[in-house]
């Protein structure tokens, strides 16, 4: 690993635990609403750096986050950190496998289903409440789709307009879709 | 580059699996909402701090409840046949603006201090009788 790729890795993770705590604390009509923008940096790891780099990002900032925030350890780190691993899970998968005919955008929109499906499974054990946490799905599935596609929109500005990533080592270069 | 925002712009920019995958995402979220109706009237509010059942308050007895919570205090305010979160030592506050429940099958959730309030049907016969207040 250069410490090109070292640096890179580095500044991306204080972006996205920066987006982090700053979708925290900016005031919405919806508090439980988030626009998903550190998911958004997962989703721009994946398409340039490879999935194991997403993945390297997405904990540190899950970690630094729950550490800045106070919700380390607590219920709250819990939901986050399973909602960015399903989102993860589900972008890295789709990117590799569905991408095309998918694009960017539509990877994104299933990044946000999967954040909010793996809060829900987090939320129901969590609070014992199991499958009762249905009852919140739907508008969280529906909240999903306009939310992923405008955190998507924004990473495809980003991506578009970086200059491409010169890799050496270990991570593979991304392609310029 | 700027059309990337307006809704044509992102509609156009879509493929159509996309467009498939949003809409079967927002096709399931409609039939969880029709599926999760659960019929009759709710009959009591059941209520979870860590998993663990704390009280069970009929929604057709008001009154203002306290709740002790890992970070302080969450108050559960039962009026008019339903019950929703007056008060609470959490940050988010998301359980208040989540407002009043009145449906079987509603949930409020306190995540910071992991309190469920989940509201649930009549009891079936046989069952022993809900208690009414903080059980512990």
């Amino acid at each position: 690993m250069t410490a090109r790729i070292v640096a890179r890795l580095a500044v991306l993770i204080a972006v996205a635990a920066t987006l982090q705590i700053a979708e925290g604390l900016i005031p919405k009509p919806l508090p439980w609403l988030r626009l998903g923008l550190a998911n958004g940096v997962t989703l721009l790891v994946i398409v340039r750096l490879g999935a194991g780099a997403a993945l390297g990002v997405a904990v540190a900032r899950v970690v630094m986050g729950g550490l800045v925030l106070g919700t380390f350890g607590g219920p709250a780190f819990v939901l986050s950190a399973a909602g960015s691993a399903a989102a993860w899970l589900v972008m890295a998968a789709s990117w590799r496998r569905l991408a095309p005919p998918l694009s960017l955008l539509g990877v994104s929109v299933l990044g946000s289903a999967a954040h909010v499906a793996g809060q829900l499974v987090a939320l129901g054990a969590v609070l014992g409440v199991g499958r009762g946490v249905l009852a919140l799905a739907p508008v969280l599935a529906a909240t999903a789709v306009p939310l992923g596609l405008v955190t998507g929109a924004v990473i495809l500005a980003v991506h578009r307009r970086l200059p491409p990533w010169e890799i050496r080592g270990t991570l593979a270069p991304s392609s310029d879709r | 580059m700027t059309r990337l925002f307006t809704p044509r712009g992102l509609w156009n920019e879509m493929t159509g699996a996309d467009r498939a995958a949003s809409g079967v995402i927002l096709a399931v979220a409609g039939v969880l909402t029709l599926g999760l109706r659960a019929p009759g009237e709710p009959a009591r509010a059941v209520v979870r701090v860590g998993g663990d059942v704390v009280a069970e308050l009929p929604l057709d007895r008001p009154g203002t409840f306290p709740v002790p919570v890992r970070s302080g205090t969450v108050v559960l305010v039962v009026e008019d046949g339903a019950v929703r979160v007056s008060e609470s030592s959490c940050s988010g506050k998301v359980c208040i603006a989540m407002g009043a429940k009145d449906r079987p099958g509603d949930l409020i959730a306190c995540v910071p201090n992991a309190l469920a309030v989940r509201l649930e049907g009549r009891p079936r016969a046989g069952d022993r009788e809900a208690p009414d207040s903080i059980a512990r």
